[in-house]
């Protein structure tokens, strides 16, 4: 389990905090997507959390050990594939020589597997392919190294659309159970298909920080929320917290009763109505 | 366990050697280059302006100079992959300890700069030693010994004169008296963000001023250090063991605190 326990941070010490008094925590296993606007500080979450930085205030645990420390034992269950990067000029043969004594748990078998769904070569030098390739060859090395995290920023940047969707094969068919994966991106439909669970990020304006706006599991979400889409304005209801034109209509979000169907959850209506103010008990 | 550190030491290595080998390569280049240069500089003046010009020129860019100063250079840029986002996110995510990552860096800035100084020199020494290979009179094996290997013959005719104590004594005193500066210059390099190596020159030039004052300049002083002079060399180690020691302690600290982004200028 990843914890945040009362974290402030900020880049700057004359200026205002990114996050303060930040309790957050992250339950072990499955795919979490971490979402905000740009600016909200999803990137450095993520940092937070891999202990790049390191907390004003407070302190963010792994399982149980501080972040901070960086101990080799947490950093080789760690593995973040950041947004932009550079890779050495030598093959990928080379490069996982070098790199697999770190990761008790790495799989050549996945490996393999992964670069032969982005159909990419092992023996070509890592510097002399496109920034698309680059992030595949990051994104099937990561997976290989089997680490109990996962972290990845922005992985969709750079990709095509026939790539984002390799992207989502690979993910679902290499994320063991008890290994967690937090996406932070801001391109919510690339990635919706994965998740099974969603964190979302917004600025409290009257603090001048960043905020959790919402916490929880998909399958949380489907329980608590109803959302719906109807070809006319609906009308003025209690149990409507947020309604939205779309191209096809009204899409609205309310408190689901026992009672109602599940339905499948609009994770961008969601999304905005957490922006808009919205906020919903038990979700945060 | 003890195979499991030596081999995760040894991966480590292996994973610096990977990173900064083109690095590495520069500097080698650099120290022939420096070398090479001198070599040059001083013929030319030699040929110009006499004895005294080369002697002049020998003074102030001699072979001591380019190898310290490419020694405390290099260690005052021995964290720069901390400088670079990418490079920093690889090292200190690197499935390592914190005091290995710091050891090894050490050990490993400090033996393989000092190797790659020598070999500098030795290629540099080769080259301006290729005319050499056109006199019949000289023979190769002399050439490489006289020529090329710096100082070989120099410690050949010291065991000559002296016995093995006494150059033991001498080179760990020469340890010694370089073991502050190349702790201060690993200091500022990882404590600083930005231009550690002018930081430490500065410190170290101060503190060299500071000494001769307190050491030459100060009768009293001079004059106590003449009546005791054996237990003003152990003194002296001393101090510069336990300074050298806080230098290295702060910077594996300062290590330990670096962060991938900080506006402050010093990593603490």
């Amino acid at each position: 389990m990843l914890r945040f326990n009362d974290v402030s941070f900020g880049y700057k010490r004359r200026e205002a905090l990114l996050f303060s008094h930040l309790d957050w925590q992250l339950e072990t296993g499955g795919i979490c997507g971490l979402l905000g606007p740009n600016g909200c500080g999803k990137t450095t979450l993520l940092y937070l959390m891999t202990g790049l930085l390191l907390p004003k205030d407070g302190s963010v645990e792994a399982d149980g050990r501080d972040v901070s420390q960086r101990c080799r034992e947490v950093l080789s269950e760690m593995f973040i594939v950041p947004e932009t990067f550079e890779l050495p000029s030598e093959t990928l043969c080379a490069h996982i020589k070098i790199y697999r004594h770190f990761y008790p748990c790495f799989s050549d078998e996945i490996l393999l597997r992964c670069l032969s769904e982005f159909d990419l070569p092992l023996d070509s030098p890592l510097d002399r392919l496109s920034m698309g390739q680059q992030k595949k060859v990051m994104i099937a090395f990561a997976l290989a190294c089997g680490t109990r995290y996962l972290f990845l920023d922005e992985p969709t940047n750079g990709l095509d659309v026939t790539s984002k969707k390799l992207f989502r094969k690979v993910m679902a068919a290499n994320i063991a159970e008890d290994r967690t994966a937090v996406i932070a991106t801001h391109q919510i439909s690339d990635v919706a298909p994965l998740l099974d669970g969603v964190t979302v990020l917004g600025r409290n304006d009257a603090q001048s920080t960043s905020e959790v706006l919402c916490s929880s599991s998909l399958a949380a979400i489907t329980r608590r929320l109803s959302f719906t889409t109807e070809t006319y304005p609906p009308k003025i209801s209690d149990k409507r917290l947020y309604t939205e034109r779309t191209p096809f209509g009204y899409a609205s979000l309310s408190l689901r009763r026992d009672e109602e169907e599940e339905t499948p959850v609009n994770l961008e209506l969601l999304y905005n109505a957490l922006q808009q103010g919205v906020r919903i008990p038990d979700l945060s | 366990m003890r195979i499991q550190v030596f081999d995760r030491f040894g991966q480590i290595i292996r994973w610096y050697w990977q990173m900064e080998k083109r690095l590495y390569l520069r500097l080698f280049l650099t120290t022939f280059g420096l070398y090479v240069a001198q070599e040059v500089l001083s013929t030319v003046l030699l040929e110009l302006g006499g004895q005294a010009a080369q002697g002049a020129l020998l003074r102030l860019f001699n072979d001591e100079v380019i190898f310290w100063g490419m020694i405390l250079f290099c260690l005052a840029h021995i964290f720069s992959a901390l400088e670079r986002k990418h490079t920093a996110t690889s090292l200190l995510l690197l499935p390592a300890g914190n005091a290995e990552k710091f050891l090894s860096r050490v050990v490993y800035a400090t033996v393989g700069i000092w190797l790659l100084v020598f070999l500098g020199r030795c290629a540099a020494n080769a080259l301006t030693a290729m005319p050499l290979l056109f006199n019949p009179e000289t023979s190769f094996g002399e050439i490489v010994r006289r020529h090329v290997l710096p100082g070989t013959w120099i410690l050949a005719s010291i065991f000559e004169t002296h016995n093995v104590g006494d150059v033991l004594v001498y080179t760990f005193g020469s340890l010694m008296i370089a073991l502050w500066p190349m702790s201060l210059f690993t200091l500022c390099g990882v404590l600083f963000r930005r231009y550690g190596w002018l930081w430490a020159l500065f410190i170290f030039i101060a503190a060299t001023f500071i000494l001769i004052y307190l050491l030459e300049l100060n009768e009293q002083n001079a004059a106590w250090i003449n009546a005791h002079h054996t237990q003003f060399v152990w003194m002296t180690y001393a101090v510069v063991v336990v300074l050298s020691t806080a230098n290295y302690a702060l910077a594996y600290r300062s290590f330990c605190r670096a962060q991938i982004i900080s506006d402050k200028m010093i990593r603490l």
